[in-house]
């Protein structure tokens, strides 16, 4: 191109008009399927768009309350098997079965053979199974935990109250454990006053069985036949330091090994690590670890629920006072100063109360 | 304020959003592979920074997503993999933590705990101060949660983001007139030919097994058999305990209160054979017995030398009787069982006797309700009642903001993904954050549709030097 806008020669400035109008032209082209398509039908009813006609042909026809009833996508699946879209081991057929392919059988008497899927077909449904997106392999649904395990484990929490035990016993990890166990209990209380109603109690049951179920009472072959398998418990951050390369000169008879380079890095043993995760608890190491000064300062105002003192309300009285202790000097704005700080992106926490605060 | 919205779910740009819209679907559905060759390096890297933008943190101004970003990626390593051969391990797609800090802010927290359709809702759900984090009220979206925050929305809110549409009152009308037609004309077809009309039932209940079965428990005709495995035992059970002797015991405790034929309901026709040895009974000594089953036991038990001729004579017809009452009942336990086992699907001619018409609804009907001051008082003049329908169309209770009885809304399957750093309990709407996703060997907590090649590559886009 280059060598065509230096030479002007007859055809070749041609050419470089031809370029400079490509240039110009949008070049962002519409996302069309990437499956075969039915072609747009030439008598609508109403005037469709190509994108719209192919949209309605994956929805498929509505019935009269608006369902899409053909859709395989369209209803919540209830055998705790999530139904995830599949396009290119379909190829973009998204329905249940053609409304016009069976109205000709319908018509003609004659039986379209079924089509049965190959081993590849199957095997690759299978895998495909927890991932919901096809793009990403790496992206896998969580399982929910097995209702009755959930109430186990709560009873257990409560007798001995050592979640470092429940979280071996059950293969689940110590801060899961923690939340079921906190889940539990306010479930438990919301009972008690009567607060669950029985939408919410449908809602949940729907919810729940659209996801895979753990239960470390299967035996770990059936579970490991779904997918699922209990959680790891030996994981540890990986340090940010050793994320990059670092070059380091070593004599060649010197010997260099993991504990070196651990040495070299300032970087402690796994040992070590795991050790900490058991004693303070993964959340409060993981805390420790993002630790910054931003979420340091907000995490203190948020626990920092003493010194807060409510006044009584008497008759007559609209609003309750609150009176905070505070230090001299830590807060107000020195008298003068401009109170405009229209800096972007100025840090913020929250206090106690769930107001936002400047930091 | 949020970045304006503006065309979001555009079928010709095709963009995946952060949303369960059933055009989303669409564009998710349709979304080709990224194609890289024809491009240059910073193309490639503003494409991919387009395409997860438009899904991560989409309601964020650039600027202000630039300032959430971070360049640290957090992943985990397994210790256990060492135990193991070292080529088996997977690779940790670090990359897909891209954009692991956008998943701390509360909006996208609620989504991700499928408490809200889309992440511009959850925002609306927060700013209308309808979310608590730890108890406490947080009206602002931009609140970064901490592991082991407990957060909550309320109940009503969830409902409305997961369940069906809620039909307006024309709407609902409208169904409602369409269902109640179908039926009566249903009825008047069932009364003119029962078993046409019950063929034809069959087939439509084969054909919506047909669009159904990938919905639906597969254990269920397994669960079934179970049960009455389970009911086999206990009938076999019952059967064993039926004797002559528990018989007389059964009359003589029902002696105790006022005798009626219904007094042996259970044994059906043979009631009238336990009122017969009642009568030839209730003047012996036995009816004034305390303990009802001994008595049974011991007065059938006694030898004919014991007796006088006419004493022996009613013991003989009591426990010919008693006898007699046994072996029906066991035998009416035997054919129950037999009956609950077999298939529904069995024709009776007199089905169609069993079903009535409802009254219609007219369309002079449907005016005066919409045109009433108090429509919804009004429409409870018009009730209706099918049988599988029991209140109007999705207002069963229409001061609701929901569908009710509540139902899932439609294509909320492929969008059901369960986090793996939250734990959500949806019967009561709270759930507690884990901690911040992070990647091991061969998965990425982040949930994102998009695969490493692109998240890469926005991921450069985004660390480079100087931004």
């Amino acid at each position: 191109m280059l060598r065509s806008t230096t030479s002007l020669g007859g055809l070749e400035t041609a050419s470089v008009i031809n370029m400079t109008q490509k240039r110009f032209g949008s070049r962002r082209k519409p996302a069309y399927p990437s499956y075969p398509t039915k072609p747009v039908p030439k008598t609508q009813k109403y005037r469709q768009t190509k994108l719209r006609s192919f949209m309605n042909q994956f929805l498929g026809p509505r019935n009269f309350k608006g369902e899409y009833y053909l859709n395989k996508y369209a209803n919540a699946p209830q055998n705790h098997t999530p139904n995830y879209i599949k396009p290119h081991l379909e190829r973009g057929n998204s329905l249940i079965f053609d409304p016009e392919v069976r109205e000709h059988q319908k018509a003609t008497g004659i039986e379209a053979p079924v089509e049965e899927k190959s081993g590849f077909q199957l095997r690759r449904e299978r895998e495909l199974a927890l991932q919901p997106f096809p793009q990403n392999e790496f992206c896998k649904t969580n399982y929910v935990i097995d209702n009755r395990l959930k109430a186990e484990i709560a009873q257990r929490a409560e007798l001995t109250g050592n979640f470092q035990e429940l979280a071996v016993k059950y293969g689940i990890k110590i801060p899961r454990v923690e939340a079921i166990v906190k889940l539990h209990q306010i479930k438990q209380k919301m009972m008690q006053e009567k607060q669950i109603t029985k939408d919410m109690e449908v809602m949940g049951q729907t919810m729940y069985k659209m996801f895979p179920v753990y239960n470390k009472n299967v035996p770990e072959r059936v579970m490991a036949a779904k997918g699922i398998s209990p959680e790891n418990l030996t994981e540890v951050p990986i340090n940010k330091t050793t994320q990059y390369a670092r070059f380091v000169t070593i004599a060649e008879s010197e010997p260099f090994g993991a504990v070196d380079a651990a040495e070299d890095f300032g970087v402690e043993a796994a040992a070590v690590t795991l050790s900490k995760l058991t004693e303070l608890g993964e959340v409060a190491f993981h805390a420790q670890l993002n630790k910054t000064k931003k979420t340091e300062v907000a995490q203190k105002l948020t626990n920092d629920s003493q010194g807060i003192y409510v006044g009584e309300v008497r008759k007559g009285e609209k609003h309750a006072f609150r009176f905070q202790n505070a230090t001299v000097g830590e807060v107000g704005e020195r008298y003068g100063k401009g109170n405009r700080d229209n800096r972007p992106n100025r840090p913020y926490g929250f206090d106690a109360y769930g107001k936002r605060i400047w930091l | 304020m949020p970045r304006p919205a503006k065309n979001l779910d555009s079928l010709v740009r095709g963009r995946v959003r952060a949303s369960m819209s059933k055009y989303n679907l669409f564009n998710l559905y349709k979304k080709r592979n990224p194609f890289y060759s024809n491009k240059s390096q910073f193309q490639q890297k503003w494409m991919s920074k387009q395409e997860t933008r438009a899904y991560h943190g989409e309601h964020l101004i650039e600027s202000r997503f630039k300032n959430i970003f971070d360049s640290q990626l957090q992943g985990v390593a397994q210790l256990d993999a060492s135990l193991g051969n070292a080529k088996d391990v997977q690779r940790t797609p670090l990359k897909l933590q891209a954009f692991a800090a956008l998943e701390r802010r509360l909006d996208v927290a609620l989504f991700r705990s499928m408490f809200a359709s889309s992440v511009r809702q959850a925002r609306q759900f927060i700013l209308s101060a309808s979310v608590k984090v730890n108890d406490v009220k947080i009206a602002h979206p931009s609140y970064l949660l901490s592991p082991g925050d407990v957060f909550s929305v309320q109940p009503d809110k969830v409902m409305t983001a997961l369940g069906r549409t809620k039909p307006s009152l024309k709407k609902s009308l409208a169904v409602d007139t369409t269902q109640i037609a179908m039926w009566n004309s249903f009825v008047k077809k069932a009364r003119a030919d029962p078993k046409a009309v019950w063929d034809q039932q069959q087939k439509k209940q084969q054909e919506r097994k047909e669009l159904t079965k990938h919905l639906v428990d597969n254990n269920t005709e397994r669960k079934h058999d179970l049960a009455m495995e389970k009911k086999l035992k206990q009938v076999k059970a019952l059967q064993k305990a039926t004797t002559k002797q528990s018989v007389l015991r059964d009359v003589l405790v029902a002696a105790q209160s006022e005798l009626t034929e219904a007094s042996f309901k259970k044994f059906g026709a043979d009631a009238e054979k336990c009122l017969k040895i009642h009568e030839m009974i209730k003047d012996h000594e036995i009816a004034k017995a305390s303990d009802a089953q001994e008595a049974a036991e011991t007065w059938l038990g006694q030898k004919k030398e014991a007796l006088s001729e006419a004493e022996f004579t009613t013991l003989r017809k009591v426990a010919q009787l008693a006898n007699e009452v046994a072996l029906g009942y066991q035998k009416k336990l035997r054919t129950d069982l037999t009956n609950e086992s077999k298939e529904t699907g069995a024709y009776d001619p007199d089905w169609a006797k069993e079903l009535t018409m409802h009254k219609k609804l007219t369309k002079e009907d449907v005016v005066a309700i919409l045109e009433d001051e108090s429509p919804l008082e009004k429409l409870k003049e018009f009730p209706v009642s099918l049988h599988f329908q029991k209140n109007h169309f999705g207002l069963a209770d229409p001061k609701k903001p929901f569908f009710t009885p509540w139902a899932p809304r439609q294509f909320l399957a492929p969008f059901a993904i369960h986090p793996h750093h939250i734990e959500i309990d949806w019967t009561t709407c709270h759930a507690v954050y884990l901690r911040d996703p992070v990647a091991r060997p061969g998965h990425s907590e982040v949930i994102t549709p998009f695969g490493e090649d692109i998240h890469e590559r926005a991921y450069m886009y985004y660390a480079r030097k100087g931004l």
